[in-house]
């Protein structure tokens, strides 16, 4: 890629009164690019939305786009356009009026306005319905109409609050495409921000884990997913088994704990925690193995199943391990998932490969 | 996002136009009140001394503000009228309120408890007479409770009674006219009280073997409580200071507090009295008027 | 609830609004009495509307009650929703309680109270009673019933709506007229109305703040009540219930086509 990225946040802070929303963060958002701001509900990330968008100022710290400090620029001379989580269709105003609003404000001639009304009309499979009112439309057609209004202007950078969280649960799942689609054809950025983690890894090129207004992990859904850089990370992405313990001894490329029960567990690091420091191992349930109790095998505890559920080709079993711990282990059917009944004892464990432990 | 940052020039300006014509206009003329209400009567115009000018000189001023007295206040406690009045104000008043609650309630349940497409109807036709002149309304029931008055010969044509009721400038009068004046003012806040209620409550109750009347006793009407009491404040406070009420619809013994302050103003020309009338309207007020303001304050919050 | 109304509930409304309008609607229809005695019916006649419109007093009055009812409409109307916008936008200023509880209080003060210290204040200041010492009066009042309305339209009001306008270019300016004025226009238009009918309908404020010359419409009614019964009364109350009774069916039509939500 080269060059200056199209977005740069230069250690930005912004609090509310004792309460530090954004703390020192720093990140970079490159040209095309879909992007995903991750987090729960008071991590920060809207506020960092709204940092970029104009609607906050931030205590300290530069924002750039394209090389050029905006910091101090108000939101309506930034050439960055969003998405808001209601939509905020404009009641008073027609479809198409709404979607005209940005180029009125640039004072674009009336007929090329038209013209591209007309274009995002049917960039969002919306033509024909440019006279009705918002309160005429269905969710899902807001949300498109807000997406056309928001896309119209040509923004460098496009963001989007909670695009999917007003739609129901068969229209989001549709959504998410048409809004990969609307990506890849405008070649805007893409910011999103959301709650929904199965939202970011399906629409993401890139995406950033926050928590308590910094960023814990950055990278591609399936590198958070696999290489989980904190406890937070694995466990807000995708689900997961922790254990707790202590470092005992290395091993190559990893290390390996005991735990408060006395389970002694293998798996890679990272990073290099002290002999008897805490540490937790991070283990995906589909990498859990599950075996017949008796056979010797390592990195692993004998326990019972409690319950067994079957959804969408996959076996989940919740499984009460001797020391106590609870674990999740999931399998699909080739792989022996429909073998294992309620009640029935096992051994479960995993190869140090696939577990990573996490210091902080 | 609420600014915390200081007001901008434009911001400064559109919060100080309405503050300031309010504190001109409403409140800095108390003080005006409380002084004159201190001064005395005089044969004069302004009919009271005395009154304060600089053009005399800042000495001459000190000595005026020396002979302000409390002798008006003291008249006004130990008169036996104004006391008399004084509670006859606060017993009509409630008895008004009370009964215009009783009224209120059930109309405003049945409006509240009405399909949804009629509701705003409802609210419209409640509140409608509101918009109509207050002295068409009283005029109305003198129409009405008059000795040769329609309900006198409706009364008298149906053979229910022999002679006429006097009904008119009576206390029974100015009640009627208090509770039909002020009845929107109950129903709008009992009304956006009781419309909130959901109604799975009542079945809820009912489901786990409350009666109808058990379930209004302890679900409709303390879930009510906060329309109620916005209803009663906002009824209780101007009743007690209604004048165009007793004065119309009242007889010539029928004493409320505002048509004494009206009297000793307009009739009397006893400024200073009326003043310290006003005064002891206003501290019998403010105790009721600070729950309304709480109120309002936490209305507006929510 | 499915169910329609219980016999119970329509006898309960119609009782009440029978209560609200029996009175009223016996105003209107004793105003067409050829009867000068107000409750013996004489037959039908117009007479008593001739002859209010030879009534100089009576017009001069009513012209009077329009001029200051609108002057003071148009200044509570500016002013209430300035007030409304500090209240739900400017956030803890300084003096916040005591502004709130000086909107809030003319809301329930009895009339009396309002109109004496006007008159004192007024008094004080030697300024001659007359129009706009009324106009001050009911812009006093009339403010406060404005920005309560227009309060609650904004405490409504998705703030989004406006970011959205700006994010797409609007200056703040321009967002105002573009957005916000058009979306609180029905609650300022109903503010202005609330607070043209409380002027009109004044008795008190005015009977204190009025001077030599301007005699409001209810001030001439009141009078003339004191009297007694006239048919003329009658014949005013109805075409005074007339005008309310149509420009509030005029608001409600005009909010039923095109109040949209702002939520």
């Amino acid at each position: 890629m080269g060059g200056a990225p199209l977005l740069r946040l230069a250690r930005v802070t912004k609090a509310y009164g004792h309460l530090v929303a954004v703390r020192d963060l720093s990140l970079d958002i490159p040209a095309n690019e879909f992007f995903a701001l991750l987090g729960p509900s008071g991590c920060g990330k809207t506020t960092l939305m709204r940092l970029i968008a104009g609607f906050e100022t931030p205590d300290d710290g530069r924002i750039y786009l394209d090389g050029q400090d905006i910091t101090d620029l108000p939101p309506h001379l930034r050439p960055i356009n969003m998405m808001f989580q209601s939509y905020a269709l404009f009641p008073h105003m027609s479809v198409a009026h709404n979607i005209a609003f940005g180029l009125k404000q640039e004072g674009r001639p009336h007929q090329e306005i038209t013209a591209r009304v007309e274009d995002m009309l049917r960039l969002v499979q919306m033509s024909g319905l440019g006279d009705r009112r918002p309160d005429q439309l269905s969710g899902g057609q807001r949300q498109r109409v807000a997406l056309a209004r928001a896309l119209i202007k040509r923004p460098k950078l496009l963001l989007l609050d909670e695009p999917l969280a007003a739609l129901d649960r068969k229209l989001r799942h549709d959504t998410q495409f048409e809004l990969m689609q609307a990506q890849r054809e405008t070649g805007t950025s893409f910011v999103v921000v959301t709650h929904d983690q199965d939202e970011a890894m399906v629409m993401a090129h890139r995406m950033a884990v926050m928590r308590a207004g910094a960023i814990d992990q950055i990278g591609a859904p399936r590198e958070v997913y696999e290489e989980p850089a904190t406890r937070h990370v694995a466990g807000f992405v995708g689900e997961t088994n922790f254990f707790e313990g202590r470092v005992i001894q290395y091993m190559p490329g990893g290390v390996e704990i005991e735990t408060g029960k006395g389970l002694r567990l293998e798996a890679l690091c990272r990073e290099h925690p002290a002999i008897g420091s805490k540490v937790t191992i991070s283990i995906r349930p589909e990498n859990l193995r599950l075996s017949v109790p008796g056979i010797f095998s390592k990195n692993g505890s004998a326990g019972e199943i409690l319950d067994h559920v079957f959804r969408e080709g996959l076996s989940s079993f919740r499984i009460k391990l001797e020391t106590g711990d609870l674990v999740h282990v999931r399998k699909s059917v080739g792989e022996g998932g429909a073998q294992h009944k309620r009640g029935e004892r096992v051994f479960v464990s995993f190869a140090p490969e696939h577990a990573r432990a996490l210091v902080k | 996002m609420s600014a915390r940052a200081p007001l901008s020039g434009l911001r400064r300006m559109v919060l100080a136009a309405p503050a300031l014509w309010l504190f001109l206009f409403f409140l800095a003329p108390f003080a005006l009140v409380l002084k004159i209400a201190l001064s005395k009567p005089a044969i004069a115009q302004p009919p009271y001394e005395p009154t304060f000018s600089l053009i005399e000189g800042w000495q001459a001023l000190w000595d005026k503000i020396g002979t302000l007295s409390f002798d008006t206040f003291a008249l006004v406690i130990g008169d036996d009228l104004y006391l008399a009045a004084y509670l006859s104000s606060l017993r009509l008043a409630a008895i008004a309120t009370l009964l215009t609650l009783l009224i209120a309630f059930p109309l405003s349940l049945a409006m509240a408890r009405a399909p949804k497409h009629w509701r705003t109807a409802l609210v419209m036709l409640a509140i409608a007479p509101f918009w109509t002149s207050f002295l068409i309304r009283i005029y109305a029931w003198i129409m009405l409770l008059k000795e040769e008055g329609l309900i006198n010969k409706l009364l008298l044509s149906l053979g229910i009674i022999s002679t006429p009721l006097s009904i008119f400038a009576t206390e029974g009068a100015v009640l009627i006219g208090i509770v039909y004046s002020y009845l929107p003012f109950m129903i709008l806040p009992l009304y956006n009280a009781l419309e909130r209620q959901d109604p799975s409550l009542l079945e809820a109750a009912s489901d786990l073997g409350a009666t109808p009347l058990t379930s209004f006793w302890t679900i409709t009407v303390p879930l009510a409580r906060s329309g109620i009491f916005a209803g009663l404040l906002l009824v209780f406070i101007p009743a007690v200071g209604e004048f165009v009420i007793p004065d119309l619809l009242g007889g010539s013994d029928t004493l409320m507090i505002g048509r004494t302050l009206w009297n000793e103003f307009f009739d009397n020309r006893d400024w200073p009295t009326a003043s310290a009338v006003a005064i002891f309207l206003l501290v019998l007020l403010i105790a009721p008027l600070m729950n309304y303001e709480r109120q309002q304050m936490k209305e507006a919050v929510r | 609830m499915k169910r329609g109304l219980s016999p119970l509930h329509l006898a309960v409304l119609a009782a009440g609004f029978a209560f609200l309008y029996v009175p009223i609607a016996l105003v209107v229809i004793y105003s067409f009495n050829a009867s000068r005695l107000v409750t013996v019916w004489g037959g039908f006649s117009t007479q008593w509307y001739v002859s209010l419109f030879a009534n100089e007093q009576l017009l001069q009055a009513a012209s009077i009650s329009l001029r200051v009812a609108l002057a003071s409409a148009a200044l509570s109307t500016v002013l209430g929703t300035c007030a409304a916008f500090a209240l739900q936008r400017f956030g803890r200023f300084p003096a916040r309680t005591l502004f709130t509880g000086l909107l809030y209080a003319p809301l329930v003060m009895p009339e009396v109270i309002i109109g004496l210290a006007l008159l004192l204040l007024f008094v004080g200041l030697g300024i001659d009673r007359g129009f706009w010492t009324i106009v001050i009066g009911h812009t006093t009042l009339g403010l406060c019933f404005v920005a309560v309305v227009v309060q609650a339209r904004l405490a409504g009001f998705d703030r989004s709506l406006e970011e959205a306008a700006q994010d797409l270019g609007a200056s703040p300016a321009r967002t105002f007229r573009a957005i916000t004025l058009p979306l609180i226009a029905p609650a300022m238009a109903a503010g202005f109305l609330l607070a043209f009918t409380i002027s009109l309908d004044d008795f008190v404020i005015a009977s204190f703040t009025s001077g030599p010359g301007s005699t409001t419409l209810p001030m001439r009614i009141y009078s003339q009540v004191r009297l007694g019964l006239t048919p003329e009364i009658n014949a005013i109350s109805t075409l005074l219930i007339g005008i309310v009774g149509l420009s509030l069916l005029a608001a409600t039509v005009i909010n039923r086509l095109k109040a949209p939500s702002v939520r």
